[in-house]
């Protein structure tokens, strides 16, 4: 399928390319020949970039959405994401990793953002949490007592489940979004948060036992 | 903290490690003993699992619908080389402008000029290679005894750094 698409590509870029993607059902395509679909010719083709972001932007929304779940343009924050994802796509060496290398450009983003807000102390930081030393969580390990019963899928499990993330420091709720929600190995964690591997391993414990503790009634049920 | 809290602080570190799959061996086989053997830790692995569970299945709000959110991406990307156009086109102008001013203003200190070329001297690659390949004046020449003191004062005889002589 894969080695048929640059031959395929040839044929509809001739004429009008837009009636041609509407004739192939760019739906149909694996996700990984449409990244591949979407590396040739000199700018991906607009429909099929259209639908690589249809399919990942809930990936996105859920990055973005876990690392600042306080800042209010993260709308913006996606469309730049994507302009990126639209310049750099070409160098993407291995279209079955396109997952992780766009959570990648959204998570960099988000650390350049960051760093900006915090040097313009803007009001809407998250700067807050930071004042928390890594030390500081604590580490008690809750006896458990059975709660009440609560289906893990109610809409209250997730709203607290929601608040308990943006209530933990910043370093501790970014080491785990990037674990739980962008499957990050503990290297890659390091490298991108600028940290020892055992710093990771300690942050994402901590941050899993704060969860499990504030969440038992519902994590017991 | 105290010892039982840095071994329940271990504890948990290994648990939460060995659920990512960030373990050796060693501390596999350990935790898979715990958790054999172990009720609490075995309630912990529970809870973490759900977590993680109810980490992945949260659901999220959309930042904007898909659609508006792709009709927007390509009113940037699309905008974007044009306002390098407008910018290139804009300098190009102000260039003419100030390059125009410049040579109208009279006595002017800022007109440009182009530098005069001085015509190198007509070398002759024949007599170059004569120069270098024997000195230019005989070399008298003098006794052993005396060469150390005469030297400096016959600069002919030295070359300044840089020159090559054989």
């Amino acid at each position: 399928m894969t080695s048929s698409l640059p031959v395929f590509w040839s044929t509809v870029g001739a004429n009008d390319p837009q009636v041609q993607f509407q004739a192939v059902r760019l739906s149909n395509y694996s996700n990984y020949d449409l990244v591949a679909l979407c590396q040739v010719g000199l700018r991906p083709e607009r429909a099929a970039f259209s639908e690589l972001l249809r399919r990942y932007q809930s990936h996105v929304d859920r990055v973005l959405y876990h690392l600042a779940p306080d800042w209010e343009d993260r709308a913006d924050l996606a469309q730049e994401v994507w302009i990126r994802v639209y310049r750099n796509i070409k160098r993407l060496q291995e279209p079955a990793k396109f997952r992780g290398w766009l959570s990648r450009i959204a998570t960099n983003l988000f650390y350049d953002e960051l760093r900006k807000r915090k040097r313009n102390q803007n009001p809407l930081s998250i700067d807050a949490p930071l004042s928390m030393e890594d030390g500081q969580v604590d580490w008690e390990i809750a006896s458990g007592e059975p709660g009440p019963s609560e289906d893990l899928a109610t809409d209250e499990f997730y709203d607290q489940l929601r608040k308990a993330i943006a209530d933990l420091p910043e370093v501790f709720r970014t080491t785990i979004v990037l674990r739980e929600i962008e499957g990050m190995a503990y290297e890659e964690i390091a490298e991108i948060t600028h940290v020892s591997l055992g710093t990771v391993k300690s942050r994402i414990a901590r941050a899993r036992q704060r969860l499990q503790s504030q969440l038992q009634i519902y994590l017991d049920s | 903290m105290d010892t039982l809290d840095i071994l329940k602080r271990d504890r948990f570190e290994l648990l939460s490690c060995y659920l990512d799959g960030e373990v050796t061996a060693a501390e596999r086989k350990q935790v898979e003993n715990w958790l054999a053997t172990d009720p609490e830790i075995q309630h912990l692995h529970a809870r973490l699992l759900k977590l993680r569970r109810g980490f992945q299945s949260q659901p999220v709000p959309t930042s904007q619908p898909v659609e508006q959110m792709v009709e927007q991406v390509f009113d940037r990307i699309d905008r974007r080389p044009k306002l390098r156009l407008i910018l290139g086109v804009a300098g190009a102008v102000a260039a003419v402008v100030v390059g125009a001013l410049t040579s109208v203003l009279p006595g002017s200190h800022f007109n440009p000029q182009m530098a005069e070329q001085v015509p190198a001297e007509q070398s002759d690659p024949e007599a170059l290679m004569l120069a270098l390949d024997r000195p230019p004046i005989d070399i008298p020449k003098a006794p052993a005894a005396k060469s150390s003191r005469q030297a400096p004062q016959d600069p002919g005889l030295y070359a300044s750094p840089g020159q090559d002589i054989r």
